[in-house]
């Protein structure tokens, strides 16, 4: 049974969407693949429609995706003859550190602006409601990057690295 | 990759000092028992662990992505047909690697267990 409150088509576009932040070459290499298992997992996995499932499935989904990006890209980008040939590829490779640094103000703004507005009311005022959500969503979108950067320092840390000799050791 | 960067890191996987990681070993389980799509290596992933290891779309493919490098899984040749199934479902098979690896890493783990076995503690917690 899908999950309710999203119609598949739009979740398989959503996740389409997602998968643009992939390195390119994994993206054309996997992308339909991916769009096709996310499509069969979102259709075919029982889930029974209770709103926490559903918010478990889409921050699973969520975690795995940055989770992976951080792999993909340091080892995209370790791959040194690709890095050379394509300026493309450089170009590309500002994405995630641009849409980190583009959240992290965005967030930082956010942040700025409620409790500017909070603190004269205090925080029993009634926009505390929607306040509070926007905080949680801050939240959660903070936790996301922090996912994502862990996972750009561990991926890059673990990964293989070419001594002068040529051969490869792994930290 | 060159054929020799390919094949050393192949022995690595497969030797006892590099161990795979729980996703690649569950993935090379998965397809111990013939050919399988992405979805159905997830399904089996989940079925053999008990529910406990849950691989997503991104994982998968990129521990996928290193097997294929590094020669342990191949891509089949057969496609489905579109009338059946989605043709951008890809099938994988083990190579011969692939085999060896997954046998020199459960060697590892059955050598592991029993060390493990051999201690008092866990004696005990057995007869407990």
């Amino acid at each position: 049974m899908a999950v309710p409150g999203l119609n598949s088509r739009f979740a398989e576009r959503l996740y389409g969407r997602l998968l643009l932040l992939y390195p390119r070459d994994f993206r054309a290499r996997f992308g339909p693949e991916m769009l096709r298992v996310f499509g069969d997992t979102y259709e075919l996995e029982p889930q029974d429609g209770s709103f926490v499932k559903r918010i478990a499935f889409w921050l699973h989904t969520f975690y795995d995706l940055v989770q992976s990006l951080g792999t993909e890209w340091v080892e995209a980008l370790a791959t040194t003859e690709r890095v050379a040939l394509s300026v493309a590829t450089f170009v590309e490779s500002l994405v995630i550190p641009a849409a980190i640094c583009g959240t992290l103000t965005l967030a930082g703004f956010i942040t700025a602006t409620l409790t500017r507005r909070a603190l004269p009311r205090g925080f029993e005022s009634p926009a505390a409601e929607w306040q509070s959500t926007a905080f949680a969503l801050e939240a959660g979108a903070l936790v996301m990057i922090g996912l994502g950067v862990a996972s750009l320092l561990g991926a890059y840390l673990m990964a293989p690295r070419r001594r002068a000799s040529g051969v490869w050791i792994k930290l | 990759m060159s054929g020799n960067q390919r094949s050393r890191t192949a022995r690595n996987l497969s030797g006892t000092s590099s161990p795979l990681t729980p996703a690649v070993f569950y993935i090379l389980i998965a397809l111990a028992d013939g050919d399988r799509h992405g979805y159905a290596i997830m399904q089996e992933v989940s079925k053999r662990s008990g529910g406990t290891v849950r691989l997503g779309p991104g994982t998968l493919y990129g521990a996928i992505s290193r097997l294929l490098r590094d020669g342990l899984i191949e891509e089949t040749e057969e496609r489905p047909d579109p009338k059946v199934d989605d043709s951008r479902r890809r099938y994988y098979r083990l190579t011969g690697q692939g085999v060896r690896a997954l046998s020199a890493e459960a060697k590892r783990l059955e050598g592991l267990a029993r060390l493990a076995r051999s201690t008092e503690i866990v004696r005990k917690l057995r007869d407990a």
